[in-house]
């Protein structure tokens, strides 16, 4: 018996767990192509830079640690993405924003989105507007969606907040 | 030892697995915590008599609980009118719904629910709308807040969301020439659940900016004498891009079995949101409405019956944003009755905020 509930739980969570999970490797490999190198380690934002993009982008972190994904190819770093989740109404959404090395956004996709309401927000065409923007764009550019207000002001400060986190890595330790 | 090695190496790797899943798995159980209210200044103008009222109409707190990536809980709590005193005044469990989400395309929920027809019944935040008070469309004809005991299954494909809401029905004794629907509602009040009401609503919303969709709602309501079958068909699009913002609504409820045969109505609103040529940090939106809603647009008797309550409006106005969830309202309108073509001016100044 004790096999079997083993086995179960270790199942059910390989199912469960696994989700977003694939869903980001494959992402990562339709926007860089399935011969990168991938990994990802779970980063504990310091303090005072947490305290700092919060009040500068008016949002807080949902938690102390976000997921950084370092994508390489023939030995250099090509890009890094970064997951993170904001709040819609009451659900997380986990989303991933990949970046250049010099802090520009490569794309912005929605990889898990829970609420009822405002799952337009994961569509293709209008995370594409996030593409090219760095620190010094306007995020407030971005377009709003019909039915998913809440949902979009989350999205454009959550991404806000990871160009600024970027900004103070220090990229050489990321494969490491 | 019956298990020995194998059990303890199950054990090390399901545990072990357990570990690298918590430091992948990107989800913590979380209460959050919102809400919204709004304060309004009422001004209504009727043959040169004018009333002014100061109300802090609706102050609400939304709690949350996601137990998992599938599980969840969300309600809403209400006090309308700051207190509740002998009769007046409205303190209402709007939301309180247990949520299970399988798939995007498959979730479920059993509780205090809403009824999915119009775009403000289930949105009704005031960043979200044009006007001080909500459409009056959305009083007259869908009586929002709507809200009720009962089970909803909803999910999104290929760019269309959809639900079916299966719950308490409407108290059909209480329909009215003047208010439609509306004091039919039984709020969740040991709800009777003699004959249920079937609400379906699809919208689509795969093009950024733009939503389309409409509903459709049946209910056999309950009455002391014979029971008042009704229908809600509606339709509602909203179209926002850079900076243009078009919303329309149409709906036509039908009844059975009592004098009043249908209510009917219709709104148009069209802003522009001008801070991006005047390059304010504020959104600053005028905007302009068009509103046509009769509670007795077909009665059994027809006539004056049918004119009394057919509304005809017209509304300006303006929404300033100074953040994204904090609005300041004003707005004038004339309401003309079409049976004596008595008109009614209102001026409005509102505050709103969201978190």
């Amino acid at each position: 018996m004790l096999k079997f509930m083993m086995l179960f739980i270790f199942i059910s969570n390989f199912i469960f767990a696994n989700e977003i999970k694939q869903k980001t490797e494959h992402i990562i490999n339709q926007e860089f192509g399935i011969n990168v190198q991938i990994k990802f380690i779970k980063y504990i934002i310091p303090v005072k830079i947490k305290n700092e993009i919060e009040k500068n982008s008016r949002q807080k972190f949902f938690s102390e640690s976000i997921l950084i994904w370092s994508i390489k190819e023939n030995d250099s770093l090509l890009a890094v993405g970064i997951m993170d989740n904001v709040f819609g109404k009451a659900q997380p959404i986990t989303f991933i924003t990949f970046l250049n090395l010099q802090g520009e956004i490569l794309s912005n996709h929605i990889v898990k989105y829970r609420e009822e309401h405002g799952g337009a927000v994961s569509n293709l065409d209008w995370n594409k507007q996030f593409i090219g923007m760095t620190l010094d764009s306007d995020f407030n550019e971005i377009d709003a969606i019909s039915g998913a207000t809440i949902s979009v002001n989350s999205i454009k400060k959550g991404v806000l907040k990871l160009v600024l986190l970027f900004k103070t890595l220090d990229k050489t330790e990321l494969w490491k | 030892m019956r298990f020995g090695k194998f059990s303890i190496m199950i054990v090390l790797i399901v545990f072990g697995y357990i570990d690298s899943k918590a430091q992948f798995d990107f989800f913590e159980a979380k209460a959050s915590i919102g809400g919204y209210g709004e304060m309004h200044y009422n001004n209504k103008n009727q043959e040169g008599i004018s009333k002014s009222t100061l109300d802090f109409h609706r102050f609400v707190v939304f709690v949350g609980y996601s137990f998992s990536e599938k599980w969840s809980f969300k309600s809403e709590i209400e006090i309308e009118h700051n207190y509740v005193r002998n009769g007046e005044g409205e303190l209402s469990l709007e939301q309180a719904y247990l949520d299970y989400r399988y798939k995007d395309y498959l979730g479920f929920q059993a509780g205090v629910i809403l009824v999915s027809a119009s775009l403000i019944n289930e949105n009704h935040e005031p960043t979200l709308f044009f006007g001080v008070e909500r459409p009056n469309y959305s009083k007259y004809i869908i009586p929002s807040t709507w809200f009720g005991n009962g089970f909803a299954i909803y999910g999104k494909h290929s760019g269309f969301e959809y639900k079916l809401n299966i719950m308490e029905g409407l108290d059909g004794d209480k329909f009215s020439f003047n208010n439609a629907i509306r004091g039919g509602r039984q709020k969740g009040f040991e709800s009777d659940a003699s004959a249920l009401l079937y609400n379906f609503r699809v919208d689509y919303t795969d093009i950024p900016g733009f939503k389309i969709g409409g509903s459709a709602t049946y209910n056999n309501a309950i009455s002391d004498s014979l029971s008042i079958p009704f229908t809600l068909i509606e339709i509602h699009a909203d179209y926002r891009k850079n900076g243009f913002i078009f919303v329309g609504e149409y709906g036509n409820i039908n009844y059975s079995n009592i004098s009043l045969k249908k209510s009917s109505g219709y709104y148009f609103d069209f802003g522009y949101d001008i801070s991006k040529l005047l390059d304010f940090d504020w959104k600053v939106i005028p905007f302009a409405r068009y509103s046509n809603y009769n509670t007795a647009s077909s009665t059994e008797n027809s006539g004056d019956e049918e004119k009394v309550y057919n509304n005809k409006e017209w509304m300006i106005g303006v929404s300033v944003l100074p953040i994204e969830n904090v609005v300041l309202k004003a707005d004038y309108s004339q309401n003309t009755i079409e049976l004596n073509s008595k008109m009614t001016k209102y001026f409005n100044f509102g505050i709103g905020y969201r978190f």
